[in-house]
């Protein structure tokens, strides 16, 4: 019986070849749609997930609220908290501490620069990284010990057999050697942790440096917490504000000011770091349901042109249900039938599906930055269950609909029973559902895409082109010489400004401090505090508003000039901070006073544009600058050339460096290359949803020509009276054409509502932002609409065009 | 074989009734060759419809042998209809995607009878109306003629005990009716009961009864002189 139903099935898909492929080829699309999303949505539910016990171990993330500004969650925390975490709470089983760097590392003459994590001795018991080699007991056991990466060992070692060998890291300037006593397996992409390629201890010299060791106001790093279950973990997290206002008191009971901490389990992290400044940036977990939606509303709309191709055929195929009827076939055994049919339909377009997966995955990870896997194991009885799933969902109505037909009306006459006004009506709502999610998604598209396109071409404030930074520079041993090296960059050729700050596009550390000024009403707001060097509104190329620049002829403007105890310093201040300060006008603010860290007192002397180095998510924040003509610390360079090739610039620099510092690596980007980790994820996104995009469209007319396939066939003879009564070509195309775009007009009705509730909450997550244009509705009305047209035009305009007489035989 | 008795058909639509068939009384013995004949809308392809269970009357009484098939559900009907009726159509009625083979063999799969079996019965068919030459091909490949006797060689297939046949030569021409119109006399001389409903006298004359209907009722019932 079944191998009959096959038979049939691959004749009938055999001789109506256009009907077939358009049939498979909506469902493959279908559900490739489906399978990589759901790829997808997997990846960024799984990060960390490998780590062994991950559900259980958290990162302690410290919040500071200060007065004027929105609370700023950070996952670093002070190393400070972990001993008396331990002594307050038995709950937590085990905690470990990580510090990330980047270290100078050498074997021999190749040198680079490494991203070092920097640990107590039981990270590698708690955060169990796989180890290729060595013992995990035994791996950090000494402080000359060092574990590295695979990818590490080979790079250095030429072999990932490279347990006992020796690496020299260079710590400030100062040089020791480790042995390597454990090769790790290369990170995944998906984890929250920082990128690490070796793992040491920390050492005496480095927790004294470091003031996150001291001090609860500085974080230079991660506390990771391990409990038994998460019954713990919220215990714990319970009594944070207690704990903080008990353990972080000075000697006079005050508590450390604005800060709070918090428990982050590995395994919610990736979601979580959204708005968290985190190693890894986070994903919105709405991103991720939005895909998982969009995936089902893939499946949705193939099994909705299923169910329209399939019903459309239907005249096709009566007179064949008749026959197996009158030969004896009961209602279920066709039920069956017509439901194994779909089901032998979705598994070939399931694996024409899977095999676009394949194709896709590439892609899409490029698209996407993704590192999505496909694992068979997994994938092939998810793909099992869709069979069934939708072949059953998708086979039911048009099998319902077939086996329903009774043979003495059917055999009567050549007019087959529709389904009726219900089967028309719950058609013509199939049609309108996909259009609905169609024109909705596509509004989205190009809402996202212009955004995105917005975002890359908008105004951060500073001059990105040609503007190269040099992190090197901030290696604490080099402050002494940072305007040496800065001169040997002002001598290459092609070089046209360069300055050194200690903030830079896409900046690790911000140092904020409240500010005030005599008058002000309200909490004092909180300032980014910037040090900058020689020519740094010049290299970067920063309007001035107001007031003037740094000038080292004004022995007050430079920090290097003047001593701590006067007190008195220049200062340049941001538009932003001109409207905290509660000044009417940049050049109202030029003169006065406020009142900095440390109760110094700095006269505004200038006004520039805000500059934007980070997320165009995050709002401007009131900032005012300082200068040093001499070294500072964590000073990156800036150098801006002219009429020299991106590639070509960078070997220069590092020609120039190497030359005045062979033994510290050379580590430098563009600005926009550091800046595109905050344009990625939105690029991402609407390149991924443009493609979804097309793909809902293509799969919505694809069901629309089903209709109009269907329709059609039905109304020939009607056409056939219309003409006959005088109506012309043009008056026929215009009803047929216009009952079949009826659903199109229907769901912009819809969808423009549905769409524009959606982009308003997106938009209004950035600080800069396109308006909400109506155009954007329109234009995606009028492309579905032609579309639509289009889509139905062949068909309309050969019923249309048919001579009456054979209109009227058909029937 | 077969009793009708008191036998109604009505159609009603939203707010139109027209009655197919009034008060039919009918009797047709095993092995009879009954030849339905009477102007178009007169009821005949309503009672044929009814004989073959692919309609029900609104009331009276249709029994075949001893069963009531008024009474019996869809799915028993379906399988009376495979394991004891023929159905031949003026528009022959073969599945496209379905060679003539196949098409042959369809109620036997509904059957469930094994393929060697079916395979035996499907040849045995064909050769009985002379169309085994063309088992592999499609309906379209055949002329009219070759897919009437295909679809009388699905209709017998199965030893009926009852061939239904709908103007089984109206979409023929003149030499191809008699062929077919052949066959069925012959199938009637080896005992097949047959009951045809035509437009045709002469074919009409060849069955061994004729019933003539009007506006739903059997006008005259005359046994034809052999």
């Amino acid at each position: 019986m079944l191998s009959h139903t096959l038979v049939t099935l691959y004749r009938s898909l055999a001789r109506h070849r256009l009907f077939a492929a358009l049939n498979v080829l909506g469902l493959a699309a279908g559900i490739a749609v489906f399978l990589v999303l759901t790829l997808i949505v997997q990846y960024e539910s799984g990060f960390d997930r490998w780590l062994p016990d991950a559900s259980n171990i958290y990162r302690l993330d410290s919040t500071w609220t200060f007065p004027g500004n929105a609370p700023y969650e950070d996952a670093d925390s002070t190393f400070v908290a972990m001993q008396p975490l331990l002594a307050d709470y038995p709950q937590i089983r085990a905690a470990t501490r990580m510090m990330p760097r980047s270290r100078p590392v050498s074997v021999g003459a190749t040198i680079a620069s490494e991203s070092v994590a920097y640990v107590d001795p039981n990270f590698l018991n708690v955060v169990r990284l796989k180890l290729a080699e060595g013992d995990r007991d035994q791996a950090l056991s000494n402080p000359a010990s060092v574990a590295i990466t695979a990818t590490t060992a080979q790079k250095y070692f030429g072999t990932t057999k490279a347990l006992g060998r020796i690496l020299t890291i260079s710590e400030d300037g100062t040089k020791r050697s480790l042995t390597v006593t454990a090769i790790l397996q290369d990170l995944p992409h998906d984890t929250t942790l920082s990128p690490i390629n070796l793992i040491t201890r920390f050492t005496p010299s480095i927790e004294q440096a470091t003031r996150a060791f001291t001090n609860w106001g500085s974080a230079s790093g991660y506390t990771y917490l391990k409990f038994a279950n998460r019954t713990d973990a919220r215990s714990v997290q319970a009594d944070l504000p207690s704990f903080v206002a008990r353990r972080s008191a000075d000697a006079k009971g005050r508590p450390e000011g604005g800060l709070s901490l918090s428990l982050v389990a590995l395994t919610d992290a990736h979601f979580h770091d959204v708005a968290v400044d985190a190693p890894i940036p986070g994903v919105d977990r709405r991103v991720v349901f939005s895909l998982a939606a969009i995936g089902l509303l893939a499946l949705v709309m193939a099994a909705i042109n299923y169910v329209n191709l399939a019903t459309a055929r239907s005249d096709l195929r009566a007179r064949e249900v008749a026959l197996r009827k009158v030969m004896g076939a009961t209602r279920r055994m066709l039920l069956l039938h017509f439901l194994a049919e779909a089901m032998a339909m979705v598994a070939v377009a399931a694996l024409i599906g899977l095999a676009l997966t394949e194709l896709a995955v590439p892609v899409v990870n490029a698209l996407g930055g993704w590192a999505v896997r496909i694992n068979y194991a997994q994938i092939v009885p998810l793909v099992l269950i869709l069979v069934i799933l939708l072949g059953g969902v998708a086979g039911f109505y048009p099998a319902i609909l077939l086996a329903a037909y009774r043979p003495a009306v059917v055999l009567a006459s050549s007019r087959t029973p529709s389904g009726g006004r219900m089967g028309t009506r719950l058609r013509g709502l199939l049609v309108l559902i996909q259009f609905v999610g169609a024109i909705s998604f596509a509004i989205c598209t190009l809402v996202i895409d212009r955004q995105a396109a917005f975002l890359r071409a908008a105004d951060r404030g500073f001059n990105r082109d040609g503007l190269i930074i040099v992190e090197s520079l901030q290696a604490p041993e080099l402050v002494s010489r940072q305007n040496v090296i800065l001169d040997a960059f002002r001598r290459v050729p092609g070089v046209v400004a360069v300055t050194q700050s200690d903030r830079e596009p896409d900046s690790e550390d911000t140092s904020t401090t409240n500010v005030g000024r005599p008058g002000l009403i309200g909490p004092e707001p909180h300032f980014i505090h910037e040090t900058v060097g020689r020519d740094y509104f010049h290299t970067y190329g920063v309007r001035l508003l107001a007031g003037r620049l740094f000038d080292e002829a004004h022995r007050n403007d430079d920090l290097r000039g003047i001593s701590w105890d006067d007190r008195s310093f220049n200062t340049v201040i941001n538009e932003t901070g001109v409207e905290a300060l509660g000044f009417r006008s940049p050049e109202d603010a030029v003169g006065q006073t406020m009142t900095g860290d440390s109760h110094s007192r700095l006269t505004i002397i200038g006004v520039v544009a805000d500059v934007r180095f980070m997320s165009p998510r995050d709002p401007i924040a009131p900032q005012y600058y300082m200068y040093n003509s001499h070294g500072f610390a964590d000073a990156q360079a800036a150098i801006r050339s002219q009429g020299v090739a991106r590639a070509e610039m960078m070997q220069r620099l590092q020609t120039a460096w190497r030359t005045l510092l062979p033994d510290v690596p050379f580590v430098a980007d563009t600005a926009d290359g550091r800046l595109s980790e905050f344009y990625k994820p939105d690029e991402q996104r609407a390149r991924l949803f443009s493609a979804g995009a097309i793909l809902a469209v293509g799969i919505a007319c694809l069901g629309l020509y089903g209709l109009a396939s269907f329709s059609t066939t039905r109304r020939i003879k009607e056409i056939g009276i219309r003409k006959t009564l005088g109506a012309s070509t043009r008056d026929v195309l215009a009803l047929l054409i216009f009952q079949f775009v009826r659903p199109v007009l229907i769901a912009n009705l819809i969808a423009w509502p549905l769409a524009w509730g959606a982009m308003r909450g997106f938009l209004a997550g950035f600080d800069q932002r396109i308006p909400l244009s109506p155009l954007y509705f329109i234009a995606v009305g009028l492309g579905a609409l032609g579309l639509a047209i289009i889509t139905v035009l062949s068909q309309a305009v050969s019923v249309a065009r048919a001579e009456p007489s054979r209109a009227l035989r058909y029937e | 074989m077969i009793f009708l008795s008191g036998l109604n058909r009505l159609y009603r639509s939203d707010d139109v009734e027209t009655t197919a068939l009034r008060s039919i009384d009918l009797q047709i013995d095993a092995g009879e060759f009954v030849a339905i004949m009477g102007p178009s809308g007169c009821g005949k392809s309503t009672l044929l419809n009814i004989l073959g269970t692919i309609d029900r009357p609104t009331s009276g009484q249709y029994r075949f042998g001893d069963t009531d098939l008024t009474t019996l559900p869809e799915a028993a009907l379906a399988i009376f209809r495979r394991n004891h009726l023929g159905y031949v159509f003026q528009s022959f009625n073969l599945i496209d995607d379905l060679t003539i083979e196949e098409n042959i063999e369809l109620g036997l799969v509904y059957r469930k009878i094994p393929r060697q079996a079916r395979r035996e019965k499907v040849a045995a068919s064909m050769d009985r109306v002379g169309i085994a030459h063309r088992a592999r091909h499609y309906p379209n490949q055949l002329s009219g003629g070759q897919q009437q006797r295909a679809a009388i060689a699905r209709a017998i297939v199965g030893n009926p005990q009852l061939i239904l046949a709908d103007e089984p030569t109206g979409n023929l021409d003149t030499e191809n009716g008699a062929q077919v119109m052949d066959i069925l006399a012959g199938l009637n001389a080896e005992g097949a009961t047959i009951v045809m409903v035509t437009h045709s006298p002469s074919h009409a004359d060849i069955a061994r009864r004729r019933i003539d209907m009007l506006d739903g009722r059997v006008v005259i019932s005359v046994r034809n002189a052999i």
